[in-house]
């Protein structure tokens, strides 16, 4: 017994410790100082401001067709710019935690990763916008340079790691994937000029966005899940052979769809769908199953749009699955393609994302800003440099807008879409109006 | 045997680790039952030995040198020293009964 330490006699022991022991300090170094991903982070959000305001004025007159130039260069400032930018930084900060490893690469080229993944979107969004194919394609190419560095550090801090679970191999799947895409979308650009691929090119980008969509943001959710969720809630990750799984049934049904898609192939379209559908569902089992397992009893905002985010995630799977019932030679159901995308980008994946923000910007903040007086001086806890007002003001809109979209978008009506781009456009808003107040505490650490 | 200085030098080292809250849950380590042991000895030097609610806690190295911190701050002690360890695990059965009303698990308990 400690001297005077009765009270706090040490519990018996007989629990063992988990695998990652290799990591006994339980201490895990910001990346970059925390500067790296917080510049990734801002970088997104201010694309996320940028894409709903660019939206909103786009669906004045209702949800202009989705291959209409000025909605791909929409989509790609949202998907690359606002979604990858965010998953990026908050990624480099949660891989080393995940997988109990620094990241193995020097500063130096995630430095580099920064500049070309914001110059490259820049480019990529106004070439897009222009019809500035080349322009495109260079700013393309340049994200895809920086998505290179990306899987390279993912790739050997994952060998490094002796972590083998889902949370763990989403990271390195989910990297293999976005190189993929990137190199899928420059193709598609050069391709525009050379017509070298001897497949239509609407068939190609639903390939290329499905590549994107279901293969990096849906792997790395069906694995950051059951890291983010149990942290936050106290609770404890459940079914990890289910969330492996259904990790794995992503894996294999997004080749079959993105071949069927690429080849207009129904039969292919029907598996690969069906198959990936099955594995959302499946993570869907394992959280609510790991949801149940949480002290913390009362969800705060940032984990209930995370849930809800994942939920719709399940419902547009299912809504995918419908569209791919549809006979190859038909006519597109272009509203449903467009509804479907919306809850996709707009729905599932951005209030995932930016649940997951919600909780990992004031912390990352609050490290920089509070925790080197923690012990020494009275310090604020990190999810109280957030507004919950402001939070929760902008769940309601972007929900409100995402259903008035969704709606405009599938039944052609204009007041919905144009109500549902502002009602978006003005969480956004409120989104960016939180963010500032939590970024203002930098300013303290001066 | 423990002389009374080096009994209130150990409360006074909990009060302070009550003092340390984690960032994410605003509960103390002390009410989240994160410190297994505090050892004084004659000369003020403590040693906590402290774990952690995840072994991939990412604020994990700011509230063990935020413990130090806090520790070392206090009168009477010469040096600190905080032993993080594994085992046994913690689980929430340490969670003190303030830790449990902040966290509404006591309520959702009862009502289930």
């Amino acid at each position: 017994m400690d001297t005077g330490s009765s009270r706090f006699a040490a519990p018996e022991a007989g629990a063992r410790a988990p695998v990652a022991a290799a990591r006994p300090g339980g201490a895990v170094p910001l990346t970059g100082g925390g500067r790296l991903p917080l510049v990734f982070l801002i970088a997104g959000q201010l694309a996320f401001g940028l894409a709903a305001a660019w939206l909103a004025r786009a669906t004045t007159a209702g949800v202009p067709p989705y291959l209409h130039p000025e909605m791909v260069a929409v989509a790609h400032l949202w998907l690359p710019g606002f979604l990858l930018s965010v998953c990026l930084g908050a990624g480099y900060q949660l891989m080393p935690v995940v997988l109990g490893e620094a990241l193995r690469v020097r500063d130096g080229w995630l430095w580099t990763h920064a500049v070309l993944h914001t110059a490259g979107v820049a480019a990529l969004v106004c070439g897009l916008a222009g019809g500035r194919y080349v322009f495109a394609g260079l700013g393309g190419a340049a994200v895809a340079a920086g998505t290179l560095i990306a899987a390279l550090a993912t790739l050997r801090t994952f060998l490094a790691s002796r972590r083998r679970d889902a949370a763990a191999w989403s990271f390195l799947f989910a990297a293999g994937w976005l190189l993929a895409t990137t190199l899928a979308g420059v193709a598609l650009a050069i391709n525009r000029r050379q017509g070298f691929l001897p497949l239509p090119a609407i068939h190609l980008l639903h390939a290329h966005a499905h590549l994107g969509l279901a293969g990096y943001f849906a792997t790395l959710l069906q694995g950051v899940t059951f890291q983010l969720v149990p942290m936050f809630t106290m609770g404890e990750a459940r079914r990890p052979c289910l969330a492996m799984a259904a990790l794995l049934a992503t894996q294999a049904g997004l080749p079959v769809l993105a071949a069927g898609l690429a080849w207009n192939e129904r039969a292919l379209i029907l598996t690969g769908a069906g198959v990936l559908a099955a594995g959302i569902a499946g993570s869907g089992v394992a959280l609510a199953a790991t949801l149940a397992t949480r002290r913390r009893r009362r969800l705060d905002v940032g984990v209930r749009a995370f849930v809800i985010g994942l939920a719709v995630l399940g419902l547009a799977a299912l809504a995918g699955l419908g569209l791919a019932g549809k006979a190859a030679g038909e006519a597109p159901a272009w509203n449903g393609i467009a509804a479907y995308g919306l809850l996709v980008i707009a729905g599932g994946l951005s209030l995932a994302v930016l649940g997951m923000l919600a909780k990992i910007l004031p912390f990352l903040v609050w490290m920089r800003a509070y925790g080197p007086r923690v012990g020494k001086a009275p310090v604020p806890i990190a999810t109280a440099l957030a507004s919950r007002k402001l939070e929760k003001l902008w769940l309601w809109l972007h929900g409100a807008g995402l259903v008035c979209l969704v709606t405009g978008a599938a039944s052609g009506a204009r007041w919905p879409a144009t109500a549902g781009g502002w009602l978006l456009a003005a969480g956004a808003a409120a989104w960016l109006g939180n963010s500032a107040r939590v970024l203002r505490h930098l300013l303290a650490r001066a | 045997m423990n002389s009374p200085e080096t009994t209130s030098l150990v409360t006074a080292v909990l009060d302070a680790c009550g003092r340390v809250h984690d960032p994410e849950f605003g509960v103390s380590v002390r009410d989240l039952g994160l410190i297994y042991g505090v050892r004084v000895d004659e000369g003020g030097a403590v040693r906590v030995t402290m774990t952690l609610t995840s072994f991939y806690c990412p604020a994990g190295e700011v509230i063990t040198e935020g413990v130090k911190s806090a520790v070392e701050a206090l009168a009477g002690v010469s040096g600190a020293e905080v032993a993080l360890v594994w085992e046994p695990l913690w689980t929430p059965e340490r969670l003190s009964p303030v830790a449990r009303e902040l966290l509404g698990w006591d309520a959702a308990r009862g009502a289930s």
